[in-house]
C-alpha cells in the first residue's frame, strides 16, 4: 500500500485502482468536512462529495505537486459547493437536492438516543456553526470531522498551526458566547 | 504564565496539542487556579457539546465512503482483465456461499438441543434467554446452566453475557444479540455483536457463521458485529481481529484490522484505530470478573495509558468510570506508583476519577495522597473523602492547594484509623 500522498497520486496516475480507494479513504473526511462547511447540513453535501471525487480523479494529471493532494482536494470541494450555490441561485432545485434522505442525519435510536430537547440544543448550535465566519467554521469541521491535528489542518488550508489554533480558539469562543453550555447569561 | 495566557491555550491544551514545555506550564498553573480550571472544564464540556452535535453528520462516513468508491469505481480507468472475470465470478461465489452458510446453519433445528454440553452460561449483567422449540417460546437461562449443540440464545437490549466452551474458549454476547451454539466450537450469529476468545490448540476449527460470510478463528480474540441492511447500506459484518488471525472465504484477516464481509467474502479492511475502544462494549462483562482478573487489570492500564494523550480522551474517561468502583484500586496503584509522577497531567486525571469512585475501603489509601507533592492532587484527594465520608473536618479546596496541610492530614489520619473508624479496612 502507498504510504504519502505523493505515493497515491504517482499510482493513481497510473491507472492503478487501489489507490484510487486509497486516495478516497484517506481524504474522505477533509472533503466531507469542506462541503458540509461550505454547503450546511441541508444542502447536497454528500453529492458534492462525490463529485469531488470524481472531478480530481479525472484531473489527476494536473497536479502537478502531488504532496499537497490534501489541499488541493479541498480547494476543489470548496470550489464546486460554491458553484453549486451560485447554479441554485439562478436555477430552481437541483436534483440532487431532492434526492431523498440525502443530508438526514441517522440520529439514533429515540428509545435509547438523545431526547428532543438534547436534539433541539445540536441543532441550535448546529445552526450557530453554520453561521460562524468561513475559515473558523472550516477549521472547526475539519477537527471535528477529520480528526485532523493541527498540523493536517494546517497543510490543508494553508496556514500556519498556531493560525489553526487561533481560529478553533476563536471558534469555539463565539459558539460559546452564543450557546454552548457555558454561555454567559 | 498568567491567566490570560493560560485561557488562550487552553483550547490547545485540551486537544492534546500544547508544546510539551508550554504544557507543563499550563499545568502547573491550573495545578494553583482554581479559575483557570473551571475554565478548562467548561472548554471540556463545549467540546464535548460539539463532538455529540457533528456526531450524527461524521457517522455518515461509512456510507458515504462505500458511496464515493462505487462512483469511483464506476467512473475509472479500464481495469485488468482478472479483477474484471473476478468481478463476474462474484455473484456465483456469493451464492455458493450462501448455499455453504445455509447448509452450515441451519443443519440442526434451531433450538432443538442434542448431545453433550459445549458451553455453559458464565456471566450474565442481566436476563439471557434460550429458545425453547417446542412452546415456541423464550425462557431465562440460569447463569451456570449448561447449552448442548442445537442451543438458542439471546441477549437483551440491556443484558450481555459471556459463555465458556467446553474447550476453554470463551463467546461473549452484547445487548440484544442472537445466537446458535451449532456444535462445539462452531456458533451461528443472526443479530447483534459478539466477542470470541478462542482456546487454541484445538483440532476442530472455531468457526462464527454469520448470513453474510463465514469467520474461522484459531488461537484468536475477535469481535464480529452483524448489521442489518439499512437504506443506504448493505447487510454486512464487521469483523475486528483483536488478536491472532481470522479468515473469511480463503482471506486471512490479521490482527488490528477490521474487515467488512459481504457475501461470504471480505469486502473492505481497515486499521481497526482503538481496540481498547472498539472492544468497550465489554467493559461490563469484564467488570463482573472482578478486579483480580488478568483481563480486567490489563483492560483498565490500557484505558490509563490513553487518559491525557489523547483528544478523544473523554471517552477513554467515560470507559473507565462506566467499569465501576473495580477500577478503583487499579487507578489508586497506578497513582501511588512512581513511574506516574512524571506523568502529571495524566496522574490528575487519574486521581480525579478515583476521588469520584473510590469505594469505602480505599478511603485510608487516600491519606497519602493529602500530602502529595501536586497540589491539585492534594485537593482531589480531599474531595475524594470529603465524598466518601460527608466530612470536610472544617477544610476547604484552598486549603489543600495550601503548602501546610499538616493539620489537616492529622485529622483525617485520626478519623479514618481511630478505633472507632468505619473506614479502617484495608481494601484487599
Amino acid at each position: 500500500m502507498p504510504s504519502s500522498d505523493a505515493d497515491v497520486v504517482r499510482a493513481v496516475k497510473r491507472g492503478d485502482a487501489a489507490a484510487r480507494e486509497e486516495m478516497v479513504r484517506r481524504h474522505l473526511g477533509r472533503v466531507h468536512a469542506a462541503c458540509f462547511g461550505t454547503l450546511g447540513r441541508r444542502g447536497p453535501v454528500e453529492d458534492l462529495v462525490q463529485e469531488t471525487f470524481l472531478k480530481a480523479l479525472a484531473a489527476i494529471d494536473s497536479l502537478a505537486d502531488p504532496g499537497r493532494l490534501g489541499s488541493w482536494l479541498h480547494g476543489i470541494a470548496v470550489k464546486g459547493c460554491l458553484d453549486w450555490l451560485k447554479r441554485k441561485e439562478r436555477t430552481t432545485r437541483p436534483f440532487s437536492a431532492i434526492a431523498p434522505g440525502a443530508a438526514t442525519p441517522d440520529w439514533p435510536d429515540p428509545a435509547r438516543g438523545p431526547d428532543a430537547d438534547e436534539i433541539d440544543r445540536r441543532e441550535k448550535l448546529l445552526d450557530a456553526v453554520e453561521r460562524l465566519p468561513a475559515p473558523y467554521r472550516e477549521t472547526l469541521l475539519l477537527f471535528y470531522f477529520d480528526d485532523a491535528s493541527y498540523r493536517e489542518i494546517a497543510a490543508t488550508l494553508g496556514v500556519s498551526e498556531a493560525a489553526v489554533n487561533a481560529r478553533l480558539t476563536k471558534a469555539r469562543a463565539m459558539l460559546r458566547e452564543r450557546l454552548l453550555p457555558h454561555a454567559k447569561p | 504564565m498568567n491567566c490570560t495566557a493560560v485561557i488562550e491555550r487552553l483550547g490547545a491544551y485540551r486537544d492534546g496539542e500544547s508544546a510539551a514545555g508550554e504544557s507543563s506550564a499550563i499545568a502547573e498553573h491550573l495545578a494553583g487556579c482554581a479559575r483557570c480550571r473551571a475554565a478548562l472544564d467548561a472548554v471540556r464540556e463545549d467540546h464535548a457539546a460539539l463532538a455529540a452535535a457533528l456526531a450524527p453528520h461524521r457517522a455518515r462516513r461509512d456510507a458515504l465512503e462505500a458511496r464515493v468508491l462505487r462512483a469511483a469505481s464506476e467512473s475509472g480507468p479500464p481495469r485488468p482483465a482478472p479483477r474484471r472475470r473476478a468481478r463476474l465470478l462474484a455473484p456465483l461465489a456469493t451464492l455458493a456461499a450462501g448455499f455453504l452458510l445455509g447448509a452450515f446453519v441451519f443443519a440442526p433445528r434451531t433450538g432443538d438441543e442434542s448431545g453433550p454440553s459445549v458451553a455453559r452460561l458464565a456471566l450474565a449483567t442481566g436476563l439471557v434467554e434460550r429458545f425453547d422449540p417446542d412452546a415456541g417460546t423464550w425462557q431465562a437461562l440460569p447463569t451456570g446452566a449448561a447449552l448442548a449443540a442445537g442451543a438458542r440464545i439471546r441477549t437483551t437490549p440491556a443484558s450481555k453475557c459471556s459463555f465458556e466452551s467446553a474447550d476453554g474458549s470463551e463467546l461473549r454476547l452484547d445487548s440484544g444479540a442472537d445466537v446458535t451454539v451449532a456444535a462445539e466450537r462452531r456458533f451461528a450469529l443472526a443479530a447483534g455483536r459478539v466477542f470470541a476468545r478462542v482456546a487454541s490448540g484445538h483440532p476442530k476449527p472455531f468457526e462464527i457463521a454469520t448470513p453474510e460470510g463465514r469467520i474461522e478463528a484459531v488461537g484468536t480474540a475477535l469481535d464480529v458485529a452483524r448489521h442489518a441492511a439499512t437504506e443506504s447500506d448493505a447487510a454486512h459484518v464487521r469483523l475486528t481481529v483483536v488478536e491472532g488471525a481470522a479468515r473469511v472465504g480463503g482471506e486471512t484477516v490479521e490482527a488490528g484490522s477490521i474487515a467488512r464481509i459481504e457475501g461470504g467474502a471480505v469486502r473492505r479492511r481497515d486499521p481497526a484505530g482503538d481496540l481498547v475502544l472498539a472492544t468497550g462494549w465489554m467493559n461490563e462483562i469484564v467488570a463482573l470478573k472482578g478486579p483480580d482478573d488478568a483481563e480486567f487489570a490489563r483492560r483498565v492500564n490500557d484505558l490509563l495509558a490513553q487518559l491525557g494523550r489523547t483528544k478523544m480522551q473523554f471517552l477513554y474517561e467515560a470507559q473507565i468510570r462506566a467499569m465501576g468502583d473495580h477500577c478503583a484500586l487499579p487507578l489508586l496503584r497506578y497513582v501511588q506508583s512512581d513511574g506516574s509522577r512524571v506523568e502529571a497531567a495524566r496522574r490528575r486525571e487519574a486521581v480525579k476519577i478515583l476521588a469520584d469512585i473510590a469505594g469505602p475501603p480505599l478511603a485510608v489509601e487516600l491519606l497519602p495522597l493529602l500530602e502529595d507533592g501536586d497540589a491539585d492532587v492534594r485537593a482531589l484527594a480531599a474531595r475524594g473523602l470529603e465524598r466518601l465520608t460527608g466530612m470536610s473536618l472544617g477544610r476547604d479546596e484552598a486549603y489543600w492547594r495550601g503548602e501546610d496541610v499538616g493539620a489537616g492530614v492529622s485529622d483525617w489520619r485520626t478519623l479514618l484509623t481511630g478505633p472507632e473508624s468505619p473506614w479502617k479496612r484495608p481494601p484487599r
